[in-house]
C-alpha cells in the first residue's frame, strides 16, 4: 500500500520535472528559431550575385559586400594560422609537462580569462600596442586581435582532449622505450587529433562573428583591397555601420551579411560536430 | 557590444530599465574611433579596464569556488 503511494507520488514528481524541463529546452529553441526565420526573412532578398562580385556602395546606389567578404576570409585564415600553432603547443604543454610544477595551472587560469574577456577589450589592447604606434589602422593589427582570440580557445580545447586521452596509453609507449616527446607527438596528439581540429573549427567559427575587436584595429574600407598594412574591411564591421545606417539599401545589404555569417558559423559548427563524431567512432 | 544597437547609448544614469541607457562595451564601439584628445581616449581605455577587472573579479571567484568543490570532493572519496 504505502510503497503503491510512494511509486505513485514519485511518477507523478518526475512527470512534472520532464515536463518543466523540456518547456525550457523549447524556450531556448524558440528563439533560435525566431532568430533565424528573421534573419531568413529579412536577409534572403538581398542575396545574390552581385553581393559576391561588387565592393560595398555608397548610398542609393547598387552594390555587393565582395570587399567585406574577401577581407573577413583572409584576416581569419591567417589569425588561424598564427593562433593555431601557439594554441596547441601551449595547450599540450599545460596537459602533458606542466602537470607538477605552478606554470600548468597558472597557464590554465590566465587561459581561462583570455577565453572570457571581453573582445572589446582585446581590440582596446591590439590598438595600444600596435595601432597607436604604427598611427594607422591595417589588416595586420585585426588579424593580431583575432588571433589572440583564437589562442585561448585552441588551448582550452587542446588541453582537454589531450587530458581524455587515458594514462594507460602514455604508459604503453613509455613501457616500449619511447622518449616523451615521441609519446605526446605519436600517441596521444594523435590521439586527441579529432578533437583538436573540432576545436580550430569552433575557433575560427567565434572569429569570423567578431566585431568588437576588428572595431579599432582593421577598421574599415570602402573599397576592395588586399593590402594588409591598410584598413581592411570585413563582414562584421560592415554589418554594424549599414545596420545602425539610417539608409535602407545599406540596412538590406547588413541583413544579407549577417544571414551570410550566420550561415557559414552555422556551416562550421555542423562540419565541427561531425569530424568529431566520425573520428572519434573510428578510434 | 551586441547591445549597441539596442540600449540606445545615451549618456546618463537612468534607474529605468525601459529608458535608453549605454553599456562599456557599447560605449567603447560607438566613441573609441571618434574620441578627440588624449583624456577623451584616456577615459575609455579606462572604461576598458574597469570592465575587464569586472570579468577577472568574477572569473577568479568562480575558479575560487570550484577549487573549493574539488577539495572538498578530495576530501570525501
Amino acid at each position: 500500500m504505502n510503497t503503491a503511494a510512494l511509486y505513485r507520488r514519485r511518477r507523478i514528481v518526475n512527470f512534472v520535472c520532464l515536463g518543466i524541463s523540456l518547456l525550457t529546452v523549447l524556450f531556448g529553441l524558440f528563439w533560435l528559431v525566431w532568430i533565424l526565420w528573421t534573419l531568413f526573412a529579412e536577409g534572403l532578398s538581398s542575396i545574390s550575385l552581385s553581393m559576391f562580385t561588387q565592393s560595398t556602395p555608397p548610398p542609393g546606389s547598387t552594390g555587393g559586400l565582395a570587399n567585406a567578404i574577401f577581407g573577413s576570409l583572409l584576416m581569419s585564415l591567417l589569425a588561424t594560422l598564427i593562433g593555431t600553432p601557439v594554441g596547441i603547443l601551449a595547450g599540450t604543454y599545460v596537459a602533458e609537462y606542466g602537470r607538477g610544477g605552478w606554470l600548468g595551472p597558472a597557464t590554465r587560469f590566465i587561459n581561462d580569462i583570455l577565453l572570457s574577456a571581453p573582445s572589446i577589450v582585446i581590440g582596446l589592447f591590439v590598438y595600444a600596442v600596435y595601432v597607436a604606434i604604427v598611427q594607422h589602422f591595417s589588416g595586420w593589427a585585426g588579424t593580431f586581435a583575432l588571433s589572440l582570440i583564437v589562442i585561448p580557445v585552441v588551448l582550452k580545447t587542446t588541453e582537454n582532449m589531450l587530458r581524455l586521452v587515458p594514462d594507460s596509453m602514455r604508459e604503453a609507449a613509455a613501457a616500449l622505450g619511447a622518449p616523451q616527446w615521441i609519446v605526446i607527438s605519436f600517441v596521444t596528439l594523435r590521439g586527441a587529433r579529432a578533437g583538436i581540429i573540432t576545436g580550430i573549427l569552433l575557433a575560427v567559427a567565434r572569429i569570423s562573428g567578431e566585431t568588437a575587436p576588428l572595431l579599432f584595429t582593421a577598421l574599415n574600407n570602402q573599397f576592395w583591397s588586399a593590402n594588409m598594412n591598410a584598413p581592411m574591411a570585413n563582414l562584421p564591421v560592415v554589418i554594424f555601420q549599414f545596420a545602425m545606417s539610417p539608409y535602407e539599401d545599406w540596412q538590406a545589404l547588413a541583413w544579407g551579411g549577417a544571414l551570410l555569417i550566420t550561415l557559414s558559423v552555422l556551416t562550421l559548427n555542423i562540419l565541427a560536430r561531425v569530424v568529431f563524431a566520425q573520428k572519434s567512432s573510428n578510434t | 557590444m551586441a547591445v549597441t544597437f539596442v540600449i540606445g547609448n545615451a549618456h546618463r544614469l537612468g534607474t529605468s530599465l525601459f529608458a535608453p541607457g549605454n553599456s562599456i562595451a557599447s560605449a567603447l564601439a560607438n566613441e573609441f574611433t571618434e574620441a578627440v584628445g588624449g583624456l577623451y581616449t584616456s577615459a575609455l581605455i579606462e572604461l576598458g579596464l574597469i570592465l575587464f577587472l569586472i570579468t577577472f573579479v568574477v572569473l577568479a571567484l568562480s575558479k575560487i569556488l570550484l577549487y573549493r568543490l574539488a577539495k572538498r570532493e578530495g576530501l570525501l572519496t
